[in-house]
Order: structure tokens, then C-alpha cells, then sequence
């Protein structure tokens, strides 16, 4: 057993406040005037030895109710039984993965699909890769692949970072890196993306436009286009949009992601990121289907970053959402949008809700049920006198 | 049915006016009782007896005298009253009231009964008097039998208050002058004592030659210990505080009280003095029966005593 959130443990500090709440009220008397109180005198010590005894159990009854919820709170999780059997399953592939690379990292037992739509068995020609769509795609598989059996990925380095945490599976992931596949089809991973520009800054965008051809780090083939904002439609999914001109709603209502340094218009851009200083550096904002992404700061030629080699990088990671790559050290915002949270076997597990935190929850129910019948029963007794 | 109902403890707790109180008390108690029609009424005996020196003139029967020339008192007719003495416990812990009936103290309860019993008492022509005991005050209504002197006696027991402890041996010396006459001494307390004090005046009494009849007057809860829970019980009249968990001290209690109660019984048994436990919350007429037997007594022994 292990705990999602150990930290919680540190609620277990609140089992003091009942105690407290004792020791108080044991010192609480009712004044009685007695005129036979000598006949009393004798036995005090039994008496507070008694007294001790008969609440112990009310005492008790708070104290688990208290670590019970923290329990609860600590996300206390088990391996499931299946996890525990070592090979079995699918093992699910990257397009990007070598079958044959793939072979020798998965366990020999293994079943072999690829990661992608319909999960075909690993042995034809590898499907096409489309950027961004592996998300849904594990937890389709999760959701199709034989219950009680893990789920291994085989994914490139840069890939095994997807996070896990905020998808809930049903079950454990087990991640294995692996080398990118030799020759990787440019076809598969061609990204097109428009670069809207004004008259004024077209060499803003000539120098943008030089920065996404070269970088071709995981094989993915950017092809910008430049269209002037005289003819300023959405008509590519992914749009850079460097004029003063309004964005155009998406006439077809699909869905597009647009990055810009225009003002936002209005005040209901939300920050997504901060720069080193802990100022705003990207704000965003839904306009229908049109997701808009603004820097902060100018995407032109005074600011320096535009010269840097991961300029490229940190624009691919605003325009995917979560681009599978590494984050750029020089931009945070690339750090949270990437996000790559390292996906180790505990959290992974994490993740899985076993049913026993229902049953939890009924005991929480259960034990908060009988301490207050309990303890109405003892003030009830108090009352009778 | 009888027309007078016995009275209990929360209609008495009603009635301020005593002799009120004491004429539905007696009249109820008494109802249909033939005997007691007697009592007081009639003296169906008398006697002579020769005359002896220091015997009061007065009782010489000077028409005998006129006709025999021998001297001779009549002694049946006075003979047949007694002297009966009230002591009232008046210490503090005579204000304990009992949680049936608001109102109603150890202390009322005291009062209601010595006030029906002086009335009988005015009936049947006794004289009687009054002692309030308590080590701040000893209030003293000299015994007399006048018309008068019920409504000086009620007046006295109506301003008895509860305050202080019993009273020291010394204090008590004063008592032994008051209550020379031999009679009949009624000690109505809750004898909650320290060192068989209570008992030891009892005695005293009884050995100074009069019958006693003691009446100890309990609260249901001193007999049954009903508390729950943690409760500061505090002695009035020690200022004595003892913290307890009620329920598991019922025990402990209930056998120091009853142990308690058992030596109190022996010791006044052993002196043959009748001893009566009555509870404030319960109607007051067992306790006047209890009260005019020993009368009789008494009045019997008196009579004994005389031939």
C-alpha cells in the first residue's frame, strides 16, 4: 500500500483535537448542592479511574474517525492484483518505435499494438503519427484492453514524460523508452501551420518561419505558410498571428489554435504561465472554438528569444498544448505547458482508484454515524439526571 | 371515600399558612380513626395519691380533704398530658430540597410536620415546646399549653432558617436546664453526622428519663443516588466539594449511606428509642401516627409510673 498524497499524513496532527476536547471536558462538573456528600468523601481516586474508562471508547471512536480521514485524504492506494503478474497484457507502441525495437524491450508474453486508432497488432506496417492525439489514445486502450492486466507504453524518450496523473486509468502505466524508429517518414509527422502577418512585420515572420523549417528534432516536419492579414481567415488548425488586426471568428466552427502577441481585447484572458520574474508571460483566452494564446511579450526582433534555437520549441509547445518534448530551459511557459511530469511506477499506480476507497468512505460514513449516536446517547444520559 | 385526602409533599408546599397547614394535616391523618377521638377528650381515670412533701399544693384536692381531713392530690387528670419537646435540626444541611417537588425543603419539611404535630398536641392538651438547633442559632419557645401559645410556637417555627452545623456539646448544656420536665422529646433531623453527636444527644435525652421519638427526614435522591454524569456535589453546611462521576460512585455511595443508616437504627435501637425515616416528598401522616404512639406511650407509662 502507498499513499498519493503523503503529505496528508500530516493531518493526522487534528487526532489531538478530540483528546484536547476530552481532557477539557473532563474537568466540566455540574454543581449539585448534596447535604449527604459525606458519604462520598472517600472513593474520589477509584472514581476518576472510572471515569477514564467509560469515555475511552467515545474517545476511540473520534480518534479513528480522524485517521480515517486522513486517511481518505492520503489517497491510500493498493497494486492491483493483475499489476503483480509480471508479463500479459498490451504493450502499446509509438508509431515512432521500431516494431522490432519494440519486441526486444517489451516482455516476451506481451501482446503488441500499436498506439494508435483501432490499436492494431504490432506485425503490418506502423500507422501514421499525428501529434497530440496520444492522449485519447491511451486511455481508449485502457478503456478496450483486458481488465485486470497492465498497460505498457513503448514510447520514445521525450514521450514518456505524457502525464498520467491528470487522465485517471484504471490501471497502472508502465512506461519503456525506447530509441526513435531510423527513418521516420516526413509524411507521418508534417505539421502545417499559417503564419498571419501585417505588412510591417513580415520579417518577423520570414525569421519565424526560418526557425520552424530547421528544427526537426523528433522527426516532426513543420511546414509554415505566410499569408498576409489582408486575407485573414483561420484556415489552418495551428496559426501564428502577428498583426494589430482582430482574429477572425472560425467560420466553420472547428477548432484552432492560434498563437499571437496581440493585447487581448478582453479582460477575460486567463494566465496560463509566468516568467522568471513571476510576471505573466502567456494569458489565454476561448473565443468560441478558437483558442488564442498570447505572449506577453513581442514576438519580433527585439526580443532575443525569437534568435534562440528552442524558439522553435517553446512555439510548438504553445501551439500542441502539450508538444512531446523536453521544456526549453529559457521558456517557463514551455515548462508548464509541456508539463512533462516523470511518469515513475508510483505514480502510476497513483492513479489507480482500487475500490476499497469506497469502502473507505463507508466506514468514514459509518464510524461519523456511530460517534454521534454515541455520544447523543451519553449526553442523553447526562441529561436524564 | 374519605372527604379529607392525604395531603402530599407538593400540595403542603403550597400552604404558607402553618396552622392551616398542620389543621388539614392532622384533621386528614386522623380521619376516621375512633381512638384518637379520645385522646385529648376524656380522662377515664384519675387517682389519688398521698400527699408527700414537695408536691405543688396546688394539686391537693381540698374538697377530699374537707371530707376525709387527710390530704390526698389528684394526679390522673395532669397525669395523662405530657410534655412534649420539639427539636428541630436546623443546621444547614436542613435546606436540602429534593428534585420531585420545587419549594420544598428538608427544612419545610420539618416545619410542616412539628407544626401538625404541636397541633395535635394543643388538642389533646399537652404542653410543648420548641428547640431550633444549629451551632449559630438555638431558637427556644418555652413549653407552655395556654390558648396563645400554638401561634407563638408556629410564629417561632415559621422563622427557623437553615444555617451552620450542629451545634457543640457545650451549646447544648443550655438544653438540659429548658427541658427539665420529664415528657416526651421529638427530634426531627436528617441525622447526617460526623461523630454520632446526634446520637450521643439522643441518649442523653433518653437517659435524663424521656421517651424519644426521633424522625429523620430524607430526599428520594439521598436514598436513591439517581445522578449521572460528572457532578460537583457540594456540602452546604461543610462547604466540602467532592467531584465525581455520579453513575460509578452510586455504588460506594448507596452502601455508605445504608451502612450508615444500619448503625444509626442499632444505636437508637439499643437505647429503645423509636426511630422513624420519612421522606419530604411523601405525605405526612404516617409520621403523625408514628408521633401519637409514642404519645400514648408515653401517657401509658406516665399512668404506669402513677400507680
Amino acid at each position: 500500500m502507498g499513499l498519493g498524497w503523503p503529505a496528508a499524513v500530516l493531518g493526522l496532527v487534528a487526532a489531538g483535537v478530540p483528546l484536547l476536547i476530552h481532557l477539557l471536558q473532563r474537568g466540566e462538573y455540574r454543581r449539585i448542592e448534596f447535604a449527604a456528600t459525606r458519604f462520598l468523601s472517600e472513593h474520589r481516586r477509584l472514581r476518576w479511574r472510572r471515569l477514564k474508562i467509560t469515555q475511552a471508547w467515545l474517545l476511540a471512536l473520534r480518534l479513528l474517525l480522524v485517521v480515517l480521514c486522513v486517511l481518505l485524504l492520503a489517497e491510500p492506494y493498493g497494486r492491483g492484483p493483475a499489476a503483480d503478474r509480471g508479463g500479459g497484457g498490451w504493450t502499446l507502441v509509438s508509431p515512432r518505435i521500431d516494431s522490432a525495437d519494440a519486441r526486444t524491450l517489451a516482455p516476451p508474453d506481451a501482446e503488441l499494438r500499436w498506439l494508435a486508432p483501432g490499436f492494431p497488432l504490432v506485425g503490418g506496417d506502423p500507422p501514421a503519427w499525428r501529434p497530440g492525439a496520444n492522449w485519447s489514445l491511451l486511455a481508449e486502450a485502457d478503456a478496450q484492453a483486458p481488465p485486470g492486466q497492465p498497460l505498457r507504453v513503448v514510447a520514445p524518450g521525450d514521450a514518456a514524460g505524457l502525464s498520467t496523473t491528470r487522465h485517471m486509468l484504471s490501471r497502472p502505466v508502465e512506461w519503456i523508452r525506447a530509441p526513435f524508429a531510423e527513418a521516420v517518414s516526413a509524411d507521418a509527422a508534417r505539421l502545417e501551420l499559417d503564419i498571419v502577418v501585417s505588412a510591417a512585420r513580415r520579417d518577423d515572420a520570414a525569421r519565424m518561419r526560418r526557425a520552424l523549417a530547421a528544427w526537426q528534432d523528433i522527426g516532426l516536419r513543420v511546414s509554415a505558410r505566410v499569408v498576409p492579414d489582408t486575407d485573414a481567415r483561420l484556415t489552418s488548425v495551428y496559426t501564428v498571428w502577428l498583426s494589430d488586426l482582430d482574429i477572425p471568428a472560425d467560420p466553420d466552427g472547428a477548432r484552432r489554435i492560434v498563437v499571437t502577441d496581440q493585447r487581448p481585447a478582453t479582460q477575460a484572458a486567463q494566465v496560463i504561465d509566468f516568467d522568471a520574474t513571476g510576471a505573466a508571460s502567456v494569458l489565454e483566452q476561448r473565443i468560441g472554438p478558437v483558442t488564442v494564446r498570447t505572449s506577453v511579450k513581442r514576438l519580433d526582433a527585439d526580443n532575443p528569444a525569437t534568435g534562440d534555437d528552442n524558439f522553435a520549441r517553446w512555439l510548438l509547445a504553445l501551439l500542441l498544448d502539450r508538444a512531446l518534448v523536453e521544456p526549453p530551459p529559457h521558456y517557463p511557459v514551455a515548462a508548464a505547458l509541456l508539463a512533462p511530469r516523470v511518469l515513475d511506477a508510483a505514480t502510476a499506480r497513483a492513479s489507480v482508484r482500487r475500490p476499497w476507497t469506497a469502502a473507505l468512505v463507508l466506514l468514514v460514513l459509518g464510524a461519523a454515524l456511530a460517534e454521534r449516536l454515541a455520544s447523543a446517547w451519553t449526553m442523553g444520559q447526562r441529561r436524564d439526571t | 371515600m374519605s372527604r379529607q385526602r392525604l395531603l402530599d409533599a407538593r400540595t403542603l408546599a403550597r400552604i404558607r399558612d402553618l396552622k392551616l397547614l398542620a389543621r388539614l394535616v392532622v384533621d386528614g391523618s386522623l380521619h376516621g380513626i375512633h381512638r384518637s377521638r379520645q385522646l385529648g377528650a376524656g380522662m377515664e381515670f384519675s387517682q389519688y395519691r398521698q400527699y408527700e412533701p414537695g408536691d405543688d399544693p396546688r394539686q391537693i384536692d381540698w374538697k377530699l380533704y374537707a371530707r376525709s381531713d387527710r390530704v390526698f392530690v389528684r394526679q390522673s387528670e395532669r397525669e395523662s398530658h405530657v410534655a412534649v419537646w420539639f427539636l428541630v435540626d436546623t443546621s444547614a444541611s436542613m435546606a436540602q430540597s429534593g428534585a420531585q417537588v420545587d419549594n420544598w425543603s428538608r427544612l419545610d419539611c420539618a416545619r410542616a410536620l412539628v407544626a401538625s404535630l404541636a397541633y395535635v398536641c394543643q388538642r389533646q392538651g399537652d404542653s410543648f415546646g420548641l428547640v431550633g438547633l444549629s451551632d449559630q442559632n438555638l431558637a427556644y419557645v418555652p413549653s407552655r399549653n395556654d390558648e396563645r401559645h400554638l401561634d407563638r410556637f408556629l410564629l417561632a417555627l415559621q422563622t427557623l432558617r437553615p444555617r451552620g452545623a450542629w451545634p457543640a456539646e457545650r451549646q447544648l448544656n443550655v438544653l438540659w436546664e429548658q427541658l427539665q420536665s420529664p415528657g416526651l422529646v421529638v427530634l426531627v433531623s436528617d441525622f447526617f453526622q460526623h461523630h454520632a453527636e446526634i446520637e450521643r444527644l439522643v441518649g442523653k435525652l433518653n437517659a435524663g428519663g424521656k421517651e424519644v421519638l426521633t424522625i429523620q427526614l430524607l430526599t428520594q435522591d439521598e436514598i436513591s443516588f439517581p445522578y449521572r454524569g460528572n457532578i460537583a456535589f457540594v456540602d452546604r453546611e461543610t462547604g466540602n466539594t467532592v467531584q465525581v462521576d455520579a453513575a460509578s460512585a452510586r455504588q460506594r455511595y448507596l452502601e455508605q449511606f445504608e451502612a450508615a443508616a444500619a448503625r444509626l437504627r442499632a444505636a437508637l435501637a439499643g437505647m429503645g428509642i423509636a426511630h422513624q425515616r420519612h421522606l419530604i416528598e411523601t405525605p405526612l401522616h404516617e409520621s403523625v401516627w408514628h408521633f401519637l404512639e409514642a404519645r400514648q406511650r408515653r401517657a401509658g407509662q406516665r399512668k404506669r409510673e402513677a400507680v
